[in-house]
């Protein structure tokens, strides 16, 4: 188990109160895992990664039973302790790579800075030569092949794609065991998407580091993707191994969101009315008692406004009084 | 059918100065024409800098063209008199984030078209913008939000209920749907559907989503470096695409098959 989450609670104070923006939230990622985590927007997936990377200000409370990395608690770590591990066993990426890189700076300064001093040896000139080549090479290695103009231009001279690549050959450059990425592809054309998914697939298969991807879309996740978790409104509502929960969900919600999926809906008429669940996602204001999907809920019974608890079967995890598709 | 906006050989060039005698051209248009009638729906796609977003820009008036004509309803559509236009063409531009106001809270700003075109009352006011905020898929709390309060996909909502407060004629969607949630998404795709059938509501689709297009359009247009590939029927251009090019840009879905 390379992370292990139990029960990760997130509060924060709004007017009416303290609220329970993440509740009780459990992931696992195995080692050489590739795991999505799919919600929309405002569900808290990316609290959750920032909770991991330990990027959350004061105003947001973190609590949990263990978020473990490798054995050791990431919420207690000591300053020197957490350079050791952030940014170097667990990078991250996001969605908006350019406003992520440094406008001042070229991107050859930029990627040396991500080279870190206690890797190189020899004199000043020796790291210096040796820190160009490991620029040289971590930009081949996302596919760049002209390094000279690329180390050369700034961020706004790139395109979406390639800034991208950028942050990519940064967050690698020490072999991270965990990527964390955050709706990396979301904003690109599909065929820019495809060719940033290559990339990281081949980055998995190489070095074999773990992946999270996060992802707003359940038809536009990486086609790698081993296991899925889904997550609504704060509450993990499904985990399991991508096709089977693809294939058979078992939570309502995930069968509302592979129906309302345009890109799953290949064969559907043209200009019909797409399935969606009734109303919106609730505001933090107010929250539903209980299973916090219920209101919008198709199967919703008077027992859902107790939280449903998490209940396995074989390899996969659902919180769901009335699952579906659970007949055989 | 009328026809509702008659596009005539568009074209529009940028200069942009390199040095201090030099500049440099850019043809970011290039003698388009297309016509979209009444209650229809053509979508646009092409790759970043084939000019679709020029093509936005021209129809909303935001910029002249350097040459070439559009005829709405009749009557020749000049560049920067927005009075013209206001009530009959909305735009839906893919940067929510930047197209709202952010001094103004979201009932204000949807308020604001209805104040300048309409002439309701504060209670009939009230009421439209209730019932557009309910539309959209968002609540009468959100009236007191300001932009920055809420999510992406919710300020996208916010900025396709301002397009969609006056009922105009056109609605021109500049990549609306690509940031949105799919089943917001699914929600607002059910919502122009049922605006089209009921006001006869013609769109203006720029789209890089093959799946979206094939959903909600009648026609489509390939776009590549200020012209146009191919025009055609959705069904045909799809299982039958005449360039490459167009071919590369229906990639992804015909890789899932």
């Amino acid at each position: 188990m390379l992370l292990d989450i139990r029960n990760l609670t997130i509060r924060t104070k709004t007017n009416i109160g303290t609220v329970n923006v993440l509740d009780k939230v459990n992931l696992q990622i195995h080692e050489g895992e590739i795991h999505t985590l799919v919600g929309e927007s405002g569900s808290g997936k990316s609290l959750i990664a920032r909770a991991i990377m330990g990027f959350l200000s004061e105003r947001w409370d973190v609590t949990a039973d263990r978020v473990w990395f490798e054995g050791k608690d990431l919420l207690s770590l000591s300053a020197a302790e957490r350079r050791d591990i952030i940014g170097v066993d667990i990078a991250m990426i996001f969605q908006d790579a350019k406003s992520y890189l440094d406008p001042n700076l070229t991107i050859g300064e930029q990627l040396s800075e991500a080279v870190l001093d206690r890797d190189l040896d020899g004199s000043w000139w020796q790291r210096s030569k040796q820190r160009k080549e490991r620029v040289i090479s971590l930009l081949h290695r996302v596919g760049i092949k002209n390094h000279k103009a690329m180390m050369q231009s700034y961020a706004h001279e790139l395109s979406e794609g390639a800034a991208q690549k950028i942050m990519i050959a940064s967050a690698i450059a020490h072999r991270p065991k965990l990527l964390i990425a955050d709706e990396p592809t979301s904003t690109m054309e599909p065929a820019t998407r495809q060719q940033i998914y290559r990339l990281l697939a081949q980055f998995h298969a190489r070095y074999g580091m773990s992946m999270l991807m996060i992802s707003q879309d359940l038809g536009a996740i990486m086609p790698q993707t081993e296991r899925i978790s889904m997550i609504y409104s704060g509450q993990l509502m499904e985990t399991g191994p991508a096709e089977p929960l693809l294939q058979k969900p078992y939570h309502p919600y995930t069968e509302a969101l592979l129906n309302t999926s345009l890109y799953r809906q290949a064969e559907s008429q043209p200009r019909t009315k797409l399935p969606t669940l009734p109303g919106v996602e609730p505001t933090l204001q107010h929250l539903p008692i209980g299973c916090r999907l219920g209101p919008r809920c198709p199967y919703a019974k008077p027992e859902c406004i107790k939280t449903p608890k998490t209940l396995k079967l074989r390899d996969r995890m659902y919180a769901c009084h009335h699952p579906v598709n659970l007949e055989d | 059918m009328k026809p509702l906006l008659v596009v005539e050989s568009l074209r529009k060039v940028y200069h942009s100065r390199t040095g201090l005698f030099q500049q440099q051209t850019t043809v970011a248009l290039d003698d388009v024409s297309f016509t979209v009638n009444e209650g229809q729906t053509l979508a646009v796609m092409g790759t970043n800098g084939s000019g679709k977003s020029t093509l936005a820009a021209l129809i909303s008036g935001a910029v002249a063209p350097t040459s070439g004509r559009l005829v709405f309803a009749g009557e020749e559509l000049e560049a920067g008199n927005y009075r013209q236009r206001a009530q009959v063409i909305r735009m839906i531009f893919q940067d929510a984030d930047a197209s709202l106001n952010p001094h103004l809270t979201l009932g204000r700003q949807l308020e604001e078209p209805l104040l300048f075109n309409t002439k309701l009352n504060a209670r009939q006011r009230h009421e439209r913008i209730m019932k557009t905020l309910h539309q959209v898929g968002l609540l009468a709390e959100h009236m007191v939000f300001y932009p920055h309060m809420m999510s992406t996909g919710q300020k996208q909502r916010a900025s396709i209920a301002r397009a969609i407060i006056l009922q105009p004629k056109l609605l021109v969607a500049d990549e609306a749907l690509a940031t949105l949630d799919s089943s917001v998404r699914a929600q607002i795709i059910n919502l122009l559907l049922d605006l089209q059938r009921d006001l006869k509501m013609s769109y203006i689709f720029i789209s890089q989503s093959p799946e979206i297009v094939r959903h909600l359009a009648d026609e489509v247009m390939i776009m590549k470096d200020g012209q146009v590939i191919e025009h055609g029927d959705v069904q045909d251009v799809f299982t039958a695409p005449k360039e490459q090019y167009t071919e590369l840009m229906l990639m992804s879905e015909l890789q899932r098959k």
